[in-house]
């Protein structure tokens, strides 16, 4: 049985068909299966492959443009810098070198693409790994049959240069594409929410980086180390504790007591990391000081890893209370912390309240919590409770204690964060029924634009955007945010040139650093691509 | 980081080929005392890239050189599912991404292929199908750790196209609602003229959406593909629309160049009108595209829905048992990413394989071309180092309780102690014991026998040469002594054809002699 073509292809041949030479669809065309991997690819011509590459500390997730979900995520962990024919981990006894050392300076480092911090860093060993990388991931997922056309390629927008300079050659040596164009991964996020500003949390693996986006640029950004580094060390801590208390009470028959690390703590995270909400949280450390914790619900633990195996009993409170102190920070004054290592309320608190009263208006209503830590289940609803409070409490005051002098206006105005009296909130709705009065039926309609009627309509949904309540947006991920731009042929801000990046490499681009006129940290825009200045451009915000 | 001690590995240069351009490149000229340290450490964590076993590499007959797999480039000659050896037709493979269509499945749980088996019931449903032998339904069943399709629910009707049959059905048994691929009602009626082709779509299921249909009971997020179509459908839309007639200069308004691939508003998506944040209602010019307002635009909040869908998945994760939840490596294949639950995990279609043929990276010679055919293992063209370059193994001389004697050495076959190590090695494991007799001891010389094998048929002329002292953690200190830095060995005296050649391996070796001196403490292994 052969499926009906699915409509979407229709439409795509009609928008494209007068527009280029089109391939029929293709008759063996099956449905069910282009719905269980991916977009159907007769929705782009056959030939072209658009891939889109997204860097992060510990993955590089890699597939197609069009497609709605990466193809495959690329670990750097020990395991993947094995030499060739090195088949130690099939053999049965096989154990990783054991971890570091909690306390140990760099825990976890050496599951890292990269430390940002490029002092220390062995870039040809990043450009080994990347390599590596990238073709395995063509030869195991991509499996090219032509060298592909356009090449996307997610960063972090605060990126440092001899980094970049490092993944760009890296890949313009190991997949011959002329040009690979880059994309920031808060821009990228918000177009996979959706949205066009934005307050894009992305709970990373070595920081958290807040970054408010209004029209597709970059306003502000800061960071905090919070992120899934310390969520894993902190319940690598939980889990060694409670090892070395089993070893201690002699529960366990024999040898010394293992160390676990960085695998097993995911382990504990993928299958049972959650959050509380902020009320329980805050009476269970309450209860916490005066009962027992004995009667707490435990869960099962089972670590396999070590010899023999054991099962660890861990109140499922306490797992929470990890991540949690790892990313909210209770328990530490706020005053003792670093500015790196503010709680990430806190740090979208203070981005919020750095922003201009309609930015964050905006923004607050579409905060976007993305990253590897943000599926933990409750995190989410977890950071906009204690957003809450923090408003809450402290209204859009950029002074956080005044210690023993008093406030300049009463606390109370400020109750309500954002009065915007004159702004309507229509719901969707509102704007369904609006638009139904202009509906024509199909047969009536004239193939002609009306601009007017255009014109007008796209401006009541522009100028009433809702604002002012907090709000969380869902994104579908930078990488899909990606692949939508890939696909829709948008041109990215940053194009690279493989030629000129060879012969030039960054120091050509640099030159250009003021060639889109604005101030680098918010040039997300202008002088680019298909605006016609094609001998000009620049690096962008990565100059 | 090391394998059992004794090992050969072939370094190939190719990597420092690119760390120096990038150096000229991208950082300050760097001074000669760089070019000192250049030597290779096998030590660094760098060399793990580049290390390879001699039957790993390839040799360029033109550039003189090994190629190693990152200085060689790659083309598919044809797509196999390593289960069924089909050869799948590059026409589909991409957009069944890149996974075998047939009936292979592996298991979620261990990876081991799964096998179609048939359900036997006491009265098998009258099938219309005379074909079918075997009363349904079927399943999918792991003979490796009896996981059956049966543990997620779904049992299929036929036993062919398991395929289709699986991707209709949600874990549980219940129909996938069908997929809602297309911009939904209510942006269509919201649609200008402009786009009236999307009216000229068959629309049976175009009203239902998915926030109208039944909701599966574990899913409340819509589908993250229905959802990234919702959006793409969006902003195909957005580029469309909002550049209509409206950008000075676009005089002929025909949709064909309005869609979204044209140059006029490719750039329009990302750099709109950066002060329409301010003048929230620009009162000349072309309006600014908007946000997605509606689920069936693709937005999707954070709602309370969702909190209660968070907290469902906190109660299963409190209440069921560690290996209910499914496991980081159970999560790793695309198919299954998003599962929390075993219960949450799907059969995974084998990822196809390819045969490739590989050119040298420098000047495009053809070093590898296999048959084309999927089944046979032959190749057309086969450029290795094994056949021209030089074979090296080392093996210790040690004690002569452990060791034979170095006469029996030389008269076996040394290639054979270099391949043992490699796919046995828990041959050579205890050699890593600071017990061994291989492993270095303080103030004690150790002797290793070093055997070069030729294959080539002119003789070649061997330097030998090493560092004064051994650095790392084995052995760090330690004097290295070559006895015969300089020796011959003969030509390959083998003259018969290639065939026979590869059978009788008969080529000369010569055999050289280090010893090393253990200084100093070893540290632990
Ligand atoms: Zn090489
Ligand atoms: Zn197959
Ligand atoms: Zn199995
Ligand atoms: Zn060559």
């Amino acid at each position: 049985m052969r499926a009906r073509p699915s409509p979407s292809q229709i439409t795509a041949s009609a928008l494209s068909s007068p527009n280029s030479p089109h391939t029929p669809i293709a008759g063996a065309y099956s449905r069910s299966l282009a719905s269980l991997y991916g977009s159907p690819s007769s929705l782009m011509h056959r030939d072209e492959n658009f891939l889109v590459l997204e860097f992060g500390s510990r993955y590089l997730r890699v597939g197609f443009g069009g497609e709605h979900a990466h193809r495959v995520a690329m670990t750097f962990g020990p395991e993947d810098e094995r030499r060739v024919g090195d088949f130690r981990p099939w053999l049965p006894g096989y154990r990783e070198d054991g971890p570091v050392s909690l306390e140990a300076q760099g825990w976890g480092n050496e599951y890292e693409l990269w430390d940002m911090d490029t002092r220390e860093l062995d870039l040809d060993l990043v450009r080994d790994k990347i390599e590596r990388a990238v073709r395995l991931a063509e030869r195991t997922n991509l499996m090219l049959d032509l060298l592909p056309r356009k090449m996307t390629v997610v960063l972090p927008s605060v990126f440092p240069r001899p980094l970049l300079s490092v993944v760009l050659s890296t890949l313009f040596s190991s997949i011959q594409v002329p040009s690979i164009s880059i994309i920031s991964s808060s821009i990228a996020t918000a177009i996979g929410a959706g949205v066009r500003s934005c307050l894009v949390v992305d709970v990373g693996w070595a920081e958290t980086r807040i970054t408010s986006v209004a029209e597709y640029r970059e306003i502000t950004h800061s960071r905090s180390v919070r992120a899934g580094k310390r969520v894993l060390r902190e319940l690598a801590k939980l889990l060694n504790e409670q090892v070395s208390k089993r070893f201690a009470d002699g529960q366990s028959e024999s040898g010394k007591c293992p160390t676990l690390g960085l695998n097993e703590a995911e382990e504990v995270l993928y299958r049972l990391g959650w959050c509380r909400q902020l009320a329980d949280a805050r009476s269970a450390s309450k209860a916490n000081l005066s009962n027992d914790e004995t009667d707490l619900p435990r869960s099962d633990i089972e670590i396999t890893t070590t010899d023999p195996p054991v099962t660890l009993q861990i109140p499922f409170q306490d797992i929470a209370a990890a991540i949690e102190s790892a990313l909210f920070a209770h328990g530490s004054a706020t005053k003792d912390l670093d500015d790196h290592e503010q709680s990430i309320q806190l740090a979208i608190f203070r981005s919020l309240l750095a922003l201009p009263i309609d930015v964050r208006k905006i923004c607050m209503s579409r905060i976007i919590v993305t990253g590897g830590i943000a599926n933990v289940p409750g995190l989410k609803r977890r950071i906009k409770q204690e957003l809450e409070y923090l408003i809450q409490t402290r209204g859009w005051d950029p002074v956080g204690d005044y210690g023993k002098g008093r406030p300049r206006r009463p606390r109370t105005t400020n109750k309500n964060p954002t009065p915007s009296p004159g702004a309507t909130k229509p719901t969707p709705t509102d704007n369904d029924s609006a638009s139904e009065e202009e509906y024509i039926p199909p047969a009536h309609r004239t193939p002609d634009p009306d601009p007017i009627a255009l014109s007008i309509q796209n401006r009541r949904a522009a100028t009433a955007p809702i604002q002012g309540m907090l709000r969380l947006v869902e994104t579908q991920g930078a990488w899909s945010g990606a692949s939508l731009l890939a696909f829709l042929r948008v041109k990215g801000v940053v194009e690279v040139d493989r030629d000129r990046f060879l012969k030039e490499g960054l120091a050509g681009y640099a030159k250009d650093k003021d060639a889109d006129g604005g101030p680098t940290r918010k040039s997300f825009g202008p002088g680019i691509g298909a605006a016609g200045e094609r001998g000009k451009w620049s690096l962008g915000m990565w100059a | 980081m090391s394998v059992s001690f004794p090992y050969t590995y072939y370094a190939c240069s190719c990597a420092d080929n690119t760390s120096t351009q990038e150096k000229r490149v991208s950082q300050e000229p760097q001074s000669a005392q760089d070019e000192d340290e250049r030597t290779f450490d096998p030590r660094s964590r760098r060399s793990n890239f580049s290390l390879y076993p001699i039957e790993h590499l390839l040799y360029c007959t033109e550039c003189h050189e090994m190629r190693c797999p990152r200085c060689v480039t790659e083309e598919v000659i044809c797509w196999y599912c390593p289960n069924c050896l089909f050869e799948a037709p590059s026409s589909t493979i991409k957009q069944e991404g890149h996974r075998c269509s047939r009936n292979c499945f592996n298991c979620p749980i261990c990876t081991s292929p799964l096998s179609v088996n048939s359900l036997e019931q006491p009265d098998p449903p009258p099938d219309d199908k005379p074909a079918n032998k075997f009363g349904g339904p079927y399943i999918l069943h792991c003979p490796y750790c009896a996981w059956s399709t049966l543990d997620i629910g779904i049992t299929f009707p036929r036993p062919s196209n398991i395929t289709g049959q699986l991707a209709k059905t949600l874990n549980g048994g219940l129909p996938r609602p069908p997929r809602d691929r297309k911009p939904s009602s209510s942006l269509k009626r919201s649609d200008p003229p402009t786009t009236h082709h999307l009216d000229d779509l068959p629309s049976p299921t175009s009203d239902t959406s998915t926030s109208s249909s039944p909701e599966p009971p574990s899913a409340r997020t819509p589908d993250p593909q229905d959802r990234y179509h919702h959006l793409l459908a969006f902003y195909k839309h957005q580029l469309s629309t909002s550049d209509a007639a409206l950008l000075p200069g676009t005089t002929s308004t025909s949709a064909s160049e309005l869609g979204p691939g044209s140059p006029s508003s490719i750039a329009r998506l990302l750099h709109m009108y950066g002060s329409s944040i301010r003048s929230r209602a620009p009162e000349s010019g072309p309006s600014p595209m908007r946000e997605a307002a509606t689920p069936e635009e693709g937005l999707l909040i954070y709602d309370a829905a969702a909190e209660a869908a968070d907290d469902a998945t906190i109660r299963a994760m409190q209440t069921t048992a560690w290996d209910t939840h499914a496991s980081v490596s159970q999560r790793l294949d695309a198919t299954n990413r998003h599962a929390r639950a075993v219960d949450d995990l799907r059969p995974i279609s084998p990822l196809l394989r390819t045969k490739r043929a590989k050119r040298c990276g420098a000047c495009r010679q053809i070093l590898a071309k296999p048959e084309g055919k999927v089944t046979s293992v032959r190749s057309k063209i086969k450029l290795l180092a094994l056949q021209n370059l030089p074979k090296l193994s080392i093996k210790p001389l040690a004690s002569p309780s452990t060791m034979p004697p170095p006469g029996t050495s030389a008269a076996g076959r040394p290639t054979s102690t270099l391949l043992t190590t490699f796919s046995s090695p828990t041959l050579a494991l205890p050699a890593l014991s600071p017990s061994s007799p291989f492993a270095l001891r303080p103030l004690t010389t150790t002797h290793y026998l070093l055997t070069l094998t030729n294959p080539l048929y002119d003789s070649i002329r061997v330097h030998l040469a090493a560092p004064s002292a051994l650095r790392g953690r084995h052995g760090a200190g330690s004097r290295v002594t070559i006895l015969c830095p300089q020796f011959e060995v003969g030509a390959n005296t083998d003259r018969r054809k290639k065939g026979e050649r590869e059978r009788v391996e008969k080529v000369r070796r010569e055999e050289a002699f280090w010893t090393v001196l253990g200084v100093g403490r070893i540290v632990g292994l």
